[in-house]
């Protein structure tokens, strides 16, 4: 078996509507493949609305209208024979959902049900999916996972309300990884967190992930947060990957404009130096731009740029990179 | 009165919040023994900073006229903001402090356009001036924002991109020639790309328009790249404050050392993760002494029964135990 846990190839994906007569088509990702291997963190980054969000339901299977696949697929290749994610049926996601594939979500206070103690949110979430143990035995499993996660067990008692924003977190944390899941998907999960929870959730999801073994698909559109989790990203554009590589190439030899652009305006303590912005706003994806979606951005587009999309090709840096003038 | 060169001054601010119920005596002091001063001759981008639940939002609520304070004033120009009364005062206040809040989409009435907003805005400010008048002064407010009535004229928020929104809603701000500008967390909510747009443009605003700004943050990257002067505030009590250079690259207390380990480095591996309790939740209000005292590193026995003083140390001012000769 090869050491892949998680592929998508040629994966394209729309949401489609039909209001009062119009039909709109929103390409939301368009010709995705990605390779994510066993045992690494993969981190995916982008500008709010470059289809992260959807690329994540559908790397989770989650398919439902307005959104449609129109092409290819996403194989989960962690079972005895790889698994098509939009062909299996109800119940064999059913199965593989928290078992093997499981989710963090931005937001804790959001996620855990305000008026349930975390015991009963644990219940709800998990239990349904380890039913070969006796609620004692469940009990028991969970306090164990706590403690690995440093929570007391007087947590389980609580309403999310009287824990701290660090600890909600550390909660969903251990909800997702109750079951020792394959892939672990999180999406923005310290966005709305301070500095000092962020780097707190960020170790211990850093600390799970060497002590499972497994696969955490982390997407972030802050690529500080990529710069000390990921071993390998993906940077995301209107709905297509743009370059891809192992993270200390990317920062250090980011190949496409993009990228370059994202890496340069990253703030840092001791540096004052003044910072550029991309001009512009990120494109209509109802109606992207023609060529490279990048293009009417980009300070170095050249005439090709306008009229032909750019395939991934590899850049002396060892990134995958989509554009014309990457060598 | 009207010669003194202080634009804001606050002095020993305190609010105080009860916990719990009705019945409860535990209270909770939000903002306590804060002072501070920004000068009408220097123009200044000062920043507080702390974790989520510190005071920050209560600080910037007092300034604004908001909340009131249990004790200590707050001075606009030589008045207390507090004993302002009638719609003259305070319409005269609002034309001096404007906020920015911390999410573009909630500014801004769904239903209403863009422009139509700003201009009933000005006409607030200025009322029974000419139309050309009124709409000269949206579009001189938008051009500062680098942006331009043709632009978002006849548009609904929805219509227009995050970094348009949030620019609006600074030109919303600067429509009466405000010389402070309260921008409580203006950028938690943008992209990594956006966020230095919205930075760049307070520091043209200092330098072109001679505002003052207070920016309120948990983002110490920022706060370094743009401000003069930096306070640190820990559970309602400024802990440091002084020039932003010298405190965050050789901080004094060991709350800042914690907030700037904490900061990602955007460099690979640079950072290192903790693992651990290191963020708290409210309870540490309620300790006695100082209230870093069990989470801090260095903690003495005084610590942990008498709240310290603030102490000139150096070339700023620090509030704790180990510096000023407290020990």
């Amino acid at each position: 078996m090869s050491d892949l846990i998680l592929q998508t190839k040629g994966l394209r994906a729309s949401y489609i509507t039909h209001l009062y007569g119009i039909d709109r088509e929103v390409k939301v990702v368009d010709g995705v493949d990605l390779a994510i291997r066993k045992n690494e963190f993969f981190g995916i980054a982008g500008e709010s609305g470059c289809g992260k969000t959807t690329l994540l339901k559908l790397i989770a299977g989650f398919c439902k209208p307005p959104l449609q696949v129109q092409a290819g697929k996403v194989e989960f290749l962690g079972l005895d024979k790889p698994l098509s994610l939009f062909d299996a049926t109800e119940e064999e996601l059913y199965k593989i959902r928290w078992r093997n594939i499981s989710y963090i979500m931005q937001g804790s206070m959001n996620v855990l049900n305000p008026v349930r103690k975390i015991d009963k949110s644990f219940i709800d979430f998990a239990y349904p999916h380890m039913q070969e143990l006796t609620p004692a035995q469940f009990r028991e499993r969970v306090v164990g996972h706590l403690g690995n996660l440093r929570l007391s067990k007087d947590v389980l008692d609580s309403y999310p309300h009287e824990l701290s924003g660090g600890m909600r977190q550390r909660v969903t944390i251990g909800l997702a990884t109750l079951c020792s899941p394959e892939i672990i998907i999180a999406d923005e999960p310290t966005t709305a967190l301070d500095v000092v929870v962020q780097r707190e959730t960020l170790g211990l999801m850093k600390r799970i992930q060497k002590e499972l073994a497994n696969t955490i698909i982390l997407v972030t559109h802050d690529l500080a947060v990529h710069a000390n989790v990921s071993d390998r990203i993906a940077i995301m554009y209107a709905g297509t990957i743009v370059e891809e590589g192992k993270t200390v190439d990317i920062f250090d030899h980011p190949a496409h404009p993009y990228t370059q652009h994202l890496i340069r305006s990253l703030p840092r303590l001791g540096d004052k130096e003044k910072k550029g912005y991309l001009k512009g706003a990120p494109p209509n994806l109802a109606d992207p731009p023609s060529g490279c979606r990048f293009h009417p951005r980009c300070p170095l587009a050249i005439d090709r740029c306008r009229t032909e999309v750019p395939l991934p090709k590899m850049a002396s840096s060892g990134t995958m990179t989509a554009c014309f003038l990457a060598e | 009165m009207s010669e003194t060169n202080e634009l804001l001054s606050v002095r020993n601010a305190k609010k105080s919040f009860r916990l719990g119920g009705l019945l409860s005596t535990k209270e909770i002091i939000a903002v306590n023994e804060v002072s501070f001063t920004l000068f009408k001759d220097k123009p200044d981008i000062l920043s507080i900073i702390g974790e989520s639940g510190s005071g920050k939002s209560t600080l910037s609520r007092l300034i604004l006229r908001l909340l009131l304070p249990d004790s200590g004033n707050i001075e606009l120009e030589g008045k207390d903001v507090h004993a302002m009364k009638g719609r003259k005062q305070e319409l005269d206040y609002m034309r001096r402090v404007q906020p920015i809040f911390q999410n573009p989409f909630e500014t801004f009435n769904p239903l209403n356009r863009v422009d139509e907003f700003l201009l009933a805005t000005a006409k607030n400010y200025y009322p029974g001036e000419k139309p050309e008048l009124t709409k000269e002064r949206v579009e001189m407010a938008l051009q500062a924002v680098g942006l331009s009535l043709s632009e978002v004229g006849g548009r609904y928020p929805h219509e227009l991109s995050g970094g348009q929104l949030q620019r609006s809603s600074v030109a919303r701000a600067i429509i009466p020639n405000p010389k402070i500008l309260v921008a409580d967390e203006p950028v938690s909510m943008v992209d990594a790309s956006l966020r230095m747009s919205i930075v760049n443009l307070f520091q043209d605003l200092k330098n072109k328009l001679g505002t003052s700004i207070i920016y309120i943050t948990h983002d110490l990257a920022t706060a370094y790249y743009i401000s003069d002067r930096i306070a640190i505030i820990h559970k309602g009590y400024f802990v440091e404050q002084g020039e932003t250079a010298p405190i965050l690259t050789n901080p004094k207390h060991p709350y800042t050392k914690l907030l700037v380990e904490s900061t990602l480095d955007p460099r690979p591996g640079a950072t290192s993760l903790a693992d651990g309790d290191i963020s708290t939740g409210d309870e540490e209000y309620l300790a006695v002494g100082c209230k870093f005292a069990a989470r801090c590193p260095r903690a003495m026995d005084i610590c942990r029964k008498v709240q310290p003083e603030e102490t000139i140390d150096g070339t700023w001012k620090v509030r704790c135990h180990l510096y000023g000769g407290n020990i």
